[in-house]
């Protein structure tokens, strides 16, 4: 890890929520701000941010790095480094923060497209950061083990890391391993849970083909559904709405179109940490609002 | 890929024949038909820039979590039709769009070919020419008319009233200017009108 601690950063970020956690996920965008806020970063938010560009990046990919180069320049005007909490979104930025940064003649060409639609140009310098990264890199396990109150003892969690968040290596300084990552398991571990590893760990949630084909992705969300039914885990633990949307909200379609039972209560990140942090489950992390409902997890924690 | 081998297996053992395992449609190539300059076309593309380097190892394809569970989805089979030439049964063809774009392919090719990245150079290509899948058609609706995926109604502002988290705005112009720039809006329009059906499923998906 090289990444600067955060005592040694300036504490104020531009959050960026995207379109998918502003209406379907509340419940990781309220726990996000309560853990954030916990450790001392400062969330503000920029009423000029939009979509990040990532559904256009299937289409056009002037249109996508533009529309995500956008939104940097949103953060840029204020002077702030970016936040993300969605891993599409992480991706989508990332990729213009990176590719913007290191190749002037494209940022030239974007420079050009942004100038004629009405915007400023982006200098090539606002950072994007997932905040799990920021939990795992900048405050790191160790200071979220001190400010554990809570202790998630005996509880087994399953971390599905995703996509988008450490993929590809080269846009996210290969700061957790694209291939066997591990970032997710290290902050259970400091929640005093215990990490879960499980058959094709690293496989994606199908999110992205859902609306192109989806008999396939439900396929793909019930084999891994299946893999950590088979290995036991209290609960599966991400960082992205879309895996939420197809682990958790879609999971009563798939027990019943595969004649399955799972069961499986799906947590983002801040939930877990915040749990261990001793904050309330309902008004502080929004658990109420999870579709598979975590009352035996709590319960084992003699929570309510 | 498998499905091949698969079938093949159980000819031997049962002798039964294919008629419950999926068999790939095999394609006739008519050499008259091929554009040797459609790889390069690709390879012009973001992305594309590695396609010749593929030697059709298949490690993208034993990789690939929607390859396992639906034979239309063959990465490398679909860069050796590009390879070949086969432009037209390409950019028409389902399996481009498939691609859920986790990457797991591009971090295990040994020749760096960056197969997720190929995918959407393609995409980007048959996007141009008109064969851009519907679901991404209502996705370029909702950002003209919205400037994000999924609409934020009063509703969901007073939900998040409840939770203590901040009004969202919408304002659509930003993003709309940028679409309308790259005259990618009429790329948005179906020939027959969109159903609601569609920018549902644009929605479920995001």
């Amino acid at each position: 890890m090289t990444s600067a601690p955060l005592k040694d950063r300036k504490g104020e970020y531009a959050l960026f929520i995207g379109c998918t956690i502003a209406t379907r996920g509340l419940n990781y965008e309220v726990s996000a701000r309560k853990v954030a806020e916990a450790f001392g970063i400062k969330f503000v938010d920029i009423p000029g941010f939009g979509c990040c560009g990532y559904p256009m990046s299937h289409v056009d990919h002037d249109t996508a790095l533009s529309i995500a180069a956008r939104n940097l320049v949103q953060a840029q005007e204020r002077g702030l480094d970016v936040i993300t909490l969605c891993s599409a979104c992480t991706g989508a930025l990332t990729k213009a923060s990176k590719v913007l940064a290191d190749d002037k003649k494209e940022r030239d060409h974007i420079n050009k497209i942004l100038r004629e639609s009405g915007s400023p140009e982006y200098l090539g310098k606002v950072k994007v950061t997932h905040f799990t990264r920021v939990l795992y890199e900048w405050i790191g396990p160790d200071v979220i083990k001190k400010k554990v109150t809570r202790p998630l003892t005996g509880l087994r969690f399953a971390p599905h890391h995703g996509c988008h968040y450490e993929r590809p290596a080269y846009l996210f300084d290969g700061f957790d391993s694209a291939k066997r990552p591990h970032s997710l398991e290290a902050i259970i571990k400091a929640t005093g849970g215990t990490p879960v590893r499980y058959l094709n760990m690293e496989r994606c949630c199908g999110g992205d083909i859902l609306a192109i084909e989806e008999k396939t992705a439900t396929k793909v969300v019930n084999s891994k559904l299946k893999d950590i039914k088979d290995i036991g885990a209290d609960a599966m633990v991400l960082h992205c709405p879309f895996c939420s949307i197809m682990y958790d909200e879609y999971q009563a379609t798939i027990e019943e179109a595969f004649n399955e039972v799972y069961k499986l209560p799906v947590l983002y990140l801040p939930q877990v940490v915040g749990l261990a942090m001793g904050m309330d489950p309902k008004k502080d992390l929004g658990m109420s609002l999870n579709n598979v409902k975590p009352k035996a997890l709590l319960a084992k924690l003699g929570v309510k | 890929m498998a499905d091949e081998g698969q079938v093949k297996a159980e000819d031997k053992t049962e002798g039964t024949g294919d008629k419950e395992v999926p068999v790939q449609e095999f394609v006739v190539v008519d050499c008259d038909e091929l554009d040797p300059n459609f790889k390069e076309e690709v390879a012009r593309e973001f992305g594309g820039e590695n396609i010749r380097r593929c030697f059709q190892c298949g490690t993208c394809v034993a990789m690939c979590p929607v390859a396992e569970h639906d034979p239309r989805y063959d990465p490398r089979r679909i860069i050796r039709m590009v390879n070949m030439g086969m432009r037209k049964q390409v950019l028409s063809g389902p399996g481009i769009w498939l691609c859920s774009g986790c990457y797991n392919c591009f971090e295990r090719c040994p020749q760096d070919v960056k197969p997720t990245q190929i995918m959407q150079a393609i995409q980007h290509i048959a996007s141009r020419e008109g064969y851009t899948h519907k679901a991404f058609k209502g996705a370029i609706g909702l950002l003209v008319q919205r400037g994000r995926l999924i609409e934020v109604s009063e509703f969901d502002n007073r939900a998040r009233g409840k939770l203590g988290l901040p009004e969202i705005k919408e304002d659509a112009e930003p993003t709309k200017k940028i679409v309308l720039h790259e005259k990618i809006e009429k790329r948005g329009e179906e020939k027959k009108p969109e159903t609601n059906k569609d920018e549902k499923t644009a929605e479920g998906a995001k």
